[in-house]
Order: structure tokens, then C-alpha cells, then sequence
């Protein structure tokens, strides 16, 4: 059973088309900057302050990556998956559960290569600085993660809402309904988060509005962060059952 | 249990601007159906349809008298497909795809495999990529066979290979066809393989069944008219499906209800399926 999973989930990641060797038309280009710019855009309006993190842009940015690969495998010419032997509610399963691998290994891979560039950065510093390097110390770094861990949280449901809500968008089959319920989704998500923002506090530790830092802070974090826990496991299940819908749909 | 093997009944799909319309067919258990029609006739767009790749609007498909709505499982377990491209990861070599695959199948015969992989020559250790393009068709047609499928789908298996191969994958077909229930839907340009082991031949066009007919039947039911020239009249065009003119006269493809070969000045001999395809066409 799990080896039947394991398997499929490879077949899943392998499923994806190999991009074409023909340039895309003036036209896609066009799309795909703007929709990189939105992104962008989104990033910077939300999530930058002077203590922006990989923390705060990474659950926008690796759902959207995660949507938009398993998008190109599903409706791609010839779709791997689908020619072997199981269920079609097996398959639906298995795409949502792709997409949680798919942003698992992708954080995995950029905190590791990360971590990996800090570290060497760091090594060369400390070898070329004759005075070394001050690092910080254990008990400020606790303090930053308490600070932020409510935050996080909000990310985190952030994150599984735009996988779980983006997934089932992808099983619709119609292009300009899907390409419709996308920008809606962007709409609706970015409007909400914006805000949100609005009406944080500035954080006492740099003066501006910090997303993780000011929601931490915030006098209703703990109501706003149940509402979106809730709304997470909510959307969550009805995304499974509506994208189930979308795909099974004869 | 029924003894058609796929069975089509008044099945609409639409993808972009495409259609396919009432298409009707079935295949018998125990043989092949030769599937032809000119390009962007319909043939990967129907074939997708019947594998649920791409939606249905109306209509009927049975396997084995099973519809795949809601019994994926069983059906697919028992079809096994080639497509016209690789749809294999390339970075892959064949051992590893196999494993990826053979967990799918309660029936995937591993030596079947390795016997396959030694008949047509491929080594399972190189990357797909490494392939050429007919060593990855064939790599296609060895991973649809291994799981012993009753039904077998080919949407154009021998394009790109050279003739040894193709005769090859042919054998390979007839031998499959030792079991009496198994059954091949052939889509393919090259008519001489078909004339070689097809039973039926269904001819599509712009989304429509031409015609769907046994192989012998059809070849008998028309005829190649050589025409001379001094002896064309409008009645005799009027009679004949699609017409050709040659430096010798003309030449056309007319049904035996024609008592065409009474006429002096005109010599019939039996058409070959290019030659209905072709005239087929032209009559439009």
C-alpha cells in the first residue's frame, strides 16, 4: 500500500512534460513576466520590511511553483500517470498529495543549498576577517522564533490554503474557467492578506509594518489565527471534494 | 461477458475547435481493427477519448462490455497503450521505468520484458535519451505488452521505424494474437501494415467514421478504374469515388456495383487501402 504510493507519487513527479524546444509566442512571454512580476509585486507589498525573511515569501512563492508544475503535468499531451491501472479518486489524492511533497522538497532543497551558501559565506568571512564573527547569541535566537511563531503559523495556513485551493482549480478541464478561478483565487487571497496588513500594528522593533513580527503582536492574532486554522481545515476538505469533482466528472 | 472487445456507440467529444461526432464502432475479440485517416483526422484525439485522456460529451465506451467510468482499475489492467511519442521520462533507463511501472500490474511478466528488450535489441541499462527515436517507439510497444494485455491500442507504433523494425513490431503483433482474446487497435498512416494483419479497417475523417468495415470485404467492394482518356464520359465520372487524370487517362476507384469492366478502354484491378484513403479524399 505504501510502496503503491511511494511509486505512484514518483510517477506523479516523473509525469511532468520536458519543457518544449520551441521559444513560447510573443504573447506567452508577455504573460508569464506579468504573472512573475504579480508575484513579485505581491512579495515585496506584503512581506518585505528591513526583516523580511524566506520565511514570510516562501508560502507564497513555492505553492505557486508546486500549482503551476503539477498544472503543466495534468494537462499536459501525454499524461503518464493517468495510463496505469488505479482509481481516479486515487489520482486526485495523490495530485494534492503532490503538491505537499513537491513545496516539502522544494523547501527542503533551498534551506539546504541555503544553508549550505550561508555557511560557506560565513567559513570564507570568518577565514579572510582577522577580527572573526560575531554570531548570535542562543538566547536571541529563541526570542526571534517566539516572536515569529504565530506568524509562522498564519504562513503555514497561508501556504495550505493556496496549495489545497489551487490544486482544485487545476483539476478544472475547461482552460479560460481554470485561467478565471486562478485570478480569482490571487484576487481574493491577496486582498485579504493586504488587509490584513493594513490594519497591523508597526512592529516596536524596526518601526515599520512587519508582517510576521506585527501579526505576532497583534491583539486579536490568537482569534484571527483560529478563524484561519479553521477556514485552512475547511477549505482544505472542500478543495479535495470539489477538485474530486472536477476530475471524476464523466 | 461480451465479445467485443471495445465498443463505441454515438460517442461526441469536443477539444478546441475540433470535434468528433457520432463516432460508432467495435472490435471483435480476437482481432485487429486498422484504424486510418489522414492527419488531424481524429485518430489521436479519438483514441485519447477512449482512454478518458480527453472528455466525452455524449456516448457510450465499453471494455469488454465494461464502461471505464468508475472501473478504471480493472479496465486499464487490462489495455495497453503506445502513443506516438515516448511517454517515458528520458533521463530514465528502462530498468527503472519498468520499476516504476510493474507495481501497477498484478500481471507485468518480467521476463517478458527481458525477452522483449532482446528481440527488438535495446539495452536496459542506457538512458531513453540514448534511444533513437524508433529504439524508444519500440521501448514504448515492449512496456504496453508486458502486463499481457487483452486489448492493445497503438496510435502509430511503426512511424519512424525502418522496415526490419516494422516488421518486427508486426511479428510481434501476430504472435500476441496466438491468444484468442486479445484484440489491437492499429492507428497508423503506413496502410501496408495493415493490409499485412489487419481484420477490420475503420477509416475517419474530419471527426467522422467513414466507414468501418471487415479488410477483405472492403477491398472487394471497390475497385481501381484505369480510364482512357477517348472513352470518359460525364456518366462514368459521375460513378466514380474521387478521380485522378494520368498522362494514360485517368484513374479512379468505383464500387463493383459498377459494371464498369464491360466498358472497353477500361482495365479494374483490386485497390490497395492507400489507394481508398487517397480516393476517399480526393472525392471531396
Amino acid at each position: 500500500m505504501l510502496n503503491k504510493l511511494i511509486t505512484y507519487q514518483r510517477l506523479l513527479l516523473n509525469s511532468t512534460p520536458p519543457f518544449s524546444s520551441t521559444l513560447p509566442s510573443f504573447f506567452n512571454v508577455i504573460l508569464y513576466c506579468l504573472a512573475f512580476s504579480m508575484i513579485v509585486f505581491m512579495n515585496i507589498s506584503l512581506f518585505f520590511g528591513n526583516t523580511a525573511s524566506s520565511n514570510t515569501f516562501l508560502p507564497f512563492t513555492l505553492p505557486i511553483i508546486s500549482i503551476w508544475m503539477i498544472n503543466r503535468t495534468l494537462h499536459g499531451d501525454h499524461r503518464l500517470f493517468e495510463t496505469v491501472p488505479v482509481s481516479r479518486k486515487y489520482v486526485v489524492l495523490n495530485i494534492f498529495l503532490l503538491s505537499l511533497v513537491m513545496t516539502f522538497i522544494m523547501y527542503v532543497l533551498i534551506f539546504t543549498f541555503g544553508a549550505a551558501l550561508i555557511g560557506i559565506m560565513i567559513g570564507i568571512v570568518y577565514l579572510t576577517e582577522s577580527k572573526g564573527v560575531n554570531l548570535l547569541s542562543d538566547e536571541s535566537s529563541l526570542q526571534q522564533v517566539i516572536n515569529t511563531t504565530k506568524g509562522d503559523v498564519l504562513m503555514l495556513c497561508i501556504l495550505l490554503i493556496i496549495l489545497f485551493a489551487g490544486i482544485a482549480i487545476v483539476l478544472i478541464r475547461n482552460k479560460k474557467l481554470r485561467n478565471t478561478s486562478f485570478a480569482g483565487l490571487t484576487v481574493i487571497g491577496y486582498g485579504l492578506l493586504f488587509f490584513l496588513k493594513l490594519n497591523m500594528p508597526i512592529s516596536p522593533i524596526t518601526g515599520k509594518v512587519e508582517f510576521l513580527q506585527s501579526f505576532s503582536i497583534m491583539p486579536q492574532s490568537n482569534i484571527i489565527l483560529l478563524s484561519v486554522a479553521i477556514a485552512t481545515v475547511l477549505i482544505s476538505i472542500t478543495s479535495v471534494f470539489i477538485g474530486y469533482k472536477f476530475y471524476v466528472r464523466k | 461477458m461480451s465479445n467485443k472487445a471495445l465498443e463505441i456507440n454515438n460517442l461526441d467529444s469536443q477539444i478546441g475547435n475540433f470535434s468528433l461526432s457520432g463516432i460508432n464502432f467495435s472490435i471483435e475479440k480476437g482481432t485487429i481493427m486498422g484504424f486510418i485517416g489522414k492527419n488531424g483526422s481524429g485518430k489521436t484525439t479519438l483514441i485519447k477519448t477512449i482512454l478518458n485522456m480527453i472528455q466525452s460529451t455524449s456516448g457510450e465506451i465499453l471494455f469488454n462490455g465494461t464502461p471505464m467510468f468508475g472501473n478504471e482499475e480493472e479496465v486499464k489492467a487490462n489495455i495497453g497503450v503506445v502513443f506516438d511519442s515516448l511517454i517515458y521520462p528520458l533521463n530514465f533507463k528502462p530498468t527503472k521505468i519498468k520499476r516504476m511501472i510493474c507495481p501497477f500490474y498484478k500481471t507485468f511478466d518480467d521476463k517478458k520484458f527481458s525477452d522483449f528488450m532482446k528481440r527488438f535489441e535495446l539495452d536496459p541499462n542506457k538512458k531513453l535519451s540514448t534511444y533513437s527515436k524508433g529504439m524508444q517507439m519500440k521501448f514504448g510497444v515492449v512496456m504496453a505488452l508486458c502486463h499481457n494485455p487483452e486489448l492493445i491500442i497503438l496510435d502509430e507504433p511503426t512511424a519512424g521505424l525502418d522496415p526490419i523494425s516494422r516488421a518486427d513490431v508486426i511479428d510481434l503483433l501476430l504472435d500476441l494474437m496466438q491468444n484468442e482474446e486479445r484484440s489491437i487497435l492499429f492507428s497508423t498512416h503506413i496502410t501496408s501494415d495493415l493490409e499485412k494483419i489487419a481484420d477490420y479497417i475503420t477509416m475517419i475523417d474530419n471527426g467522422k467514421i467513414v466507414f468501418s468495415k471487415v479488410k477483405d470485404e472492403m477491398l472487394d467492394t471497390y475497385m481501381l478504374a484505369h480510364i482512357e482518356k477517348e472513352i470518359m464520359t460525364d456518366d462514368i465520372k459521375s460513378k466514380l469515388i474521387g478521380l485522378k487524370e494520368t498522362t494514360f487517362g485517368y484513374q479512379g476507384l468505383c464500387t463493383n456495383n459498377f459494371n464498369i469492366k464491360e466498358i472497353v478502354g477500361i482495365k479494374t484491378t483490386r485497390p490497395t487501402l492507400e489507394d481508398i484513403m487517397v480516393y476517399m479524399d480526393t472525392k471531396k
